[in-house]
């Protein structure tokens, strides 16, 4: 059964006839039963209804469907905390377990209206609270590439699921580098658009200033096009921007790129450090490379920290077991909360609901949360600052290269999983991490593209030239 | 407030848990209070990127500093009028639309 990788080469097929969306959902949902019980990236199939919906475009499809439909009949992978109608929606948290979603997401709502057929749901960290897919409330996802390897997190399910072929491309959710990092781990493309630009109606809070639905695909082109599908103004969203894909600036003419000059003491990779060279070698073929000092790097991922962890324990506080998913019955309303929420998270998010509890409790951690929004203001003030001469920066996108399961055992060594791509996420900033070489385990290193809000048209013209050119 | 020496111990602890609704066994609670202090000392980093001299000068004067037309919808917002204007130039609360979202 050969894997059709692309949008492009799927829509082809269709084109020559020589398959049908029908097939082809068939051959996905063959594929993940023979071979995700080993990587398990997926947590519920939507098998029905991605059968129904392949049928109906099957008796339909003509070159002017394909034409007016970018996602016609293109199998999708959609994370866990988006909700999709009448599926299964939990978050990968016990707390959840059996809560069917009554409603689409807008995301969803947009995907089915463009042509696309949802698959399933995919594993993830817990309430999206990981970089590794090991705190999944129910199975951990392996890494495709290697099987003793973690795929990051907390979009592991998403980026696994593509990385395998069980579809092109798939939705994942980015906080502070939920995307791009596994993205990077699986050697596969993961955008995290302008904070507003894509609507979260339907996506489970975890850390609302900061949370982004963002796309995950095996080419720029793909991940950029479902981008495109997914993004623009929604009213079911506060902070959704006045903002479509068509009235994003065009792309300027380019003749500089930033690099970030204090990152000597980071301790990167080998294999990282030497693709990162390369790549900022071939752009400087093309633009003159700006060297810039990002004072506030240091601090961000504490910054992070305290909003996230913050705005989680505020959050999550809606689970309760009475109103969504598990109850459990106690001799009290507070002991039967108590006891829903005791069994119902897992370690990591108690952690981090326990940490955001005492940010906000003036008692213990007094202006913690304040002093953070403040430094939120001053990363993003630094970014402001570079843009004003330099259209895009290029960064890494992790410090290190995939880890085992189990090997970042301290709390703190995992958070650093996120340190580079937590910057751009305070700031709201887009980015879009691509894989970059191989190394002789199989893995790629990730570099990320970022640039000033609503740059994704600049940002996907640079990361198919260093796609086709480096990659 | 100073956020240095604001250790969680025991029973710091035992309040945050029941302030979360969350119950841990001792042997959790020992594990816990170690993790817990380590991250919260990372936290001391912000202060030291922000000075006492200026903290919160941007934040605090953000309101009172801004154009009298950004905040022109004031009391239309208070009263849940949705705002006319661009949204691409104001802050997230001038777009609240007052429509509800109450599921998960």
């Amino acid at each position: 059964m050969k894997k059709l990788n692309s949008i492009k080469s799927i829509h082809e097929a269709y084109l020559l006839g020589n398959t049908t969306p029908s097939q082809l959902v068939q051959e996905c949902l063959k594929r993940i039963q023979d071979q995700d019980s080993n990587i398990q990236s997926f947590l519920t199939l939507c098998e029905n209804e991605a059968i129904d919906s392949s049928l109906q475009l099957s008796a339909t499809i003509s070159r002017e469907l394909l034409q007016k439909y970018p996602l016609y009949g293109i199998p999708v992978g959609v994370k866990d905390n988006i909700n999709v109608n009448n599926v299964e929606m939990t978050a990968a948290s016990k707390i959840l377990q059996n809560h069917r979603s009554v409603y689409d997401a807008t995301v969803v709502e947009r995907l089915k209206k463009k042509g696309a057929i949802i698959v399933g749901k995919t594993n993830m960290d817990e309430f999206a609270m990981g970089s590794s897919t090991e705190f999944s409330g129910f199975y951990p996802t392996k890494n495709p590439i290697h099987l003793d390897y973690t795929p990051g997190g907390s979009s592991g399910g998403s980026a696994a699921a593509v990385k395998a072929g069980f579809c092109p491309i798939a939705l994942g959710s980015d906080t502070g580098g939920s995307v791009r990092q596994p993205a990077s781990f699986c050697g596969i493309v993961g955008i995290r658009p302008t904070y507003g630009f894509v609507s979260r109606y339907g996506m489970t809070s975890f850390c609302s200033t900061l949370d982004q639905i963002g796309s995950i695909g095996t080419t720029v082109d793909d991940a950029f096009l479902l981008l495109q599908c997914i993004c623009g103004y929604d009213e079911n969203d506060s902070t959704s921007e006045n903002m479509e894909w068509e009235d994003l600036p065009e792309v300027p003419s380019l003749d500089s790129f930033g690099i970030l000059s204090s990152m000597n003491h980071l301790q990167m990779d080998p294999f990282i450090e030497k693709m990162y060279q390369r790549v900022v070698q071939f752009l400087s073929s093309s633009y003159k490379p700006v060297t810039y000092d990002l004072n506030m790097l240091d601090c961000a991922m504490a910054t992070y920290h305290v909003i996230a962890d913050s705005e989680a324990s505020s959050n999550l506080s809606r689970f309760d077991g009475i109103r969504f998913g598990q109850q459990k019955i106690g001799l009290s309303s507070e002991e039967s909360y108590l006891l829903a929420r005791t069994e119902g998270f897992g370690t990591e998010v108690k952690r981090r609901v326990l940490l955001g509890t005492y940010i906000l409790s003036n008692e213990f951690a007094g202006n913690y949360y304040k002093q953070a929004l403040y430094a939120k203001d001053l990363v993003t003030s630094e970014f402001e600052s570079i843009f004003t001469d330099c259209p895009f920066l290029v960064l890494p996108t992790t410090l290190k290269m995939p880890f085992k399961f189990g090997e970042r055992k301290d709390p703190l060594d995992m958070y650093y999983s996120d340190y580079l791509t937590i910057p751009s996420s305070i700031a709201g900033l887009p980015s879009v991490s691509i894989p970059i070489g191989i190394d002789d385990m199989g893995f790629s290193a990730g570099i990320q593209l970022i640039g000033p809000r609503f740059s994704e048209k600049l940002l996907w013209k640079v990361a198919r030239t260093i796609e086709e050119e480096v990659s | 407030m100073d956020n240095n020496n604001r250790k969680i111990d025991d029973n710091a602890l035992n309040l945050l848990c029941k302030m979360a609704n969350i119950s841990l066994t001792q042997e959790e609670k020992d594990h816990l209070i170690i993790q817990l202090n380590s991250i919260a000392g990372l936290f001391d980093q912000i202060s030291t990127h922000t000075t006492k001299k200026d903290s919160f000068s941007r934040r605090s004067t953000f309101l009172s500093d801004d154009t009298p037309s950004t905040f022109s919808n004031i009391e239309g917002i208070l009263n849940n009028v949705p705002s006319k204007r661009d949204s691409s130039v104001l802050c997230p609360v001038m777009k609240f639309q007052g429509k509800k979202n109450e599921e998960a």
